[in-house]
């Protein structure tokens, strides 16, 4: 007998397979030659024993149904990628209503816009005021606003500041002892100083 | 003696530093008026305050609503304009009621530059600008009121070749 067949026969054996007769006949020849083989077999019943007793029992995949409908929509996503649907001849309601609602959406978002501006700290368009020249002036004080005029075509300009706090007419104005020149003309620096009041 | 050293080798990176800073570099100059407006009496309710130059009247006049009969002159000053940094200007010596800041916003041309203003009253900041200033135009800032007439502070752009 040839050392394949004999190892078949044996390996089919241990593993309680169901043997024809001829192969029996053989088996049998082969054990009464290697009795120790049936020690073996004792062993090896009792190592799988012990290995089906250490491992659960096979169980299905948890959530089965839900990674089963998520792969079938993998693959449609998948074939619409490939092969877009066509579009209908003639456009539906949902169409029109998409080309109307893509304008208010952008009006809505502007107003968003112009809202959270007056919301937070930015200046109001009243403290923010652009003049022909593009100059732009700001004012930070609250209540405050400004107007710009190009007073004449010499190039003058002049920057209207309303809504100031008036200096108090205590603010006193005294003669300094320095001099300088304005339009080339000496006139004499006078310097100011708070008049301060204790009670 | 070690000190001295010390102190010398500082001094000296200090002057190194602050001669090659190109932003120290004066480009133009800045001359502020500081003006006092009034319908009155300039001499009685302003005592020891000169006349302005009469360029000032002449100039304010073509505004409808923002005209006095007598400008005094408050105090006047001429400042460096720096190429990067911020400067000072305030034009009534002695006080820091009124304070303005100036710096470049652009390349300084040969007929003129584009200045960052910011106007202070009483360490508040009351307005801020970006003003394109030309040689020997003038931009006047209409401020705060005080004793019946109103302060003006002018702002005339000077080229650097100009003394």
């Amino acid at each position: 007998m040839k050392q394949e067949r004999k190892e078949e026969l044996v390996i089919r054996w241990m593993d309680d397979e169901v043997l024809s007769a001829s192969e029996n006949e053989e088996l049998k020849r082969i054990l009464e030659a290697e009795p120790e083989l049936a020690t073996m077999r004792a062993g090896h019943s009792q190592v799988r024993e012990d290995l089906l007793a250490v491992y659960a029992e096979p169980a299905d995949v948890p959530y089965g149904d839900f990674f089963q409908t998520k792969l079938e929509q993998a693959i449609r996503d998948a074939d619409e990628a490939d092969h877009p649907p066509a579009k209908p001849a003639a456009s539906s309601w949902r169409d029109a209503l998409r080309w109307w609602l893509a304008p208010v959406a952008v009006g809505a978002m502007a107003v968003a816009f112009l809202a959270g501006t007056r919301v937070g700290n930015s200046p109001t368009p009243e403290r923010l005021v652009v003049s022909q020249n593009r100059s732009v002036v700001y004012t930070p004080e609250g209540g405050v606003t400004a107007s710009i005029v190009n007073a004449d075509g010499a190039g003058t300009s002049v920057i209207v500041l309303d809504g100031l706090q008036p200096i108090p007419d205590s603010f006193d104005l005294m003669a300094g002892g320095q001099s300088f020149n304005e339009s080339d003309s000496a006139v004499q620096l006078i310097s100011t100083q708070r008049s301060v009041q204790v009670y | 003696m070690k000190a001295v050293a010390t102190f010398s080798l500082w001094f000296l990176l200090v002057a190194v530093g602050f001669a090659q800073d190109p932003g120290k570099e004066t480009v133009a100059r800045l001359r502020t008026v500081l003006l006092f407006g009034t319908n009155d009496n300039l001499a009685e309710v302003v005592p020891d305050v000169p006349v302005a130059d009469k360029g000032h009247a002449g100039r304010m006049e073509l505004l409808k609503n923002l005209h006095f009969k007598n400008y005094g002159l408050l105090g006047s000053e001429v400042k460096p304009i720096w190429r990067s940094y911020t400067n000072w200007s305030s034009p009534m010596k002695g006080s820091d009621e009124i304070l303005l800041s100036f710096e470049p916003n652009s390349q300084a041309e040969a007929d003129g530059v584009k200045l960052d203003l910011e106007l202070w009253q009483g360490k508040r900041k009351v307005m801020k600008t970006t003003h394109p200033l030309k040689n020997g135009k003038w931009l006047y800032i209409a401020g705060p009121d005080w004793r019946g007439g109103r302060l003006i502070l002018g702002i005339e752009l000077l080229p650097l070749s100009e003394k």
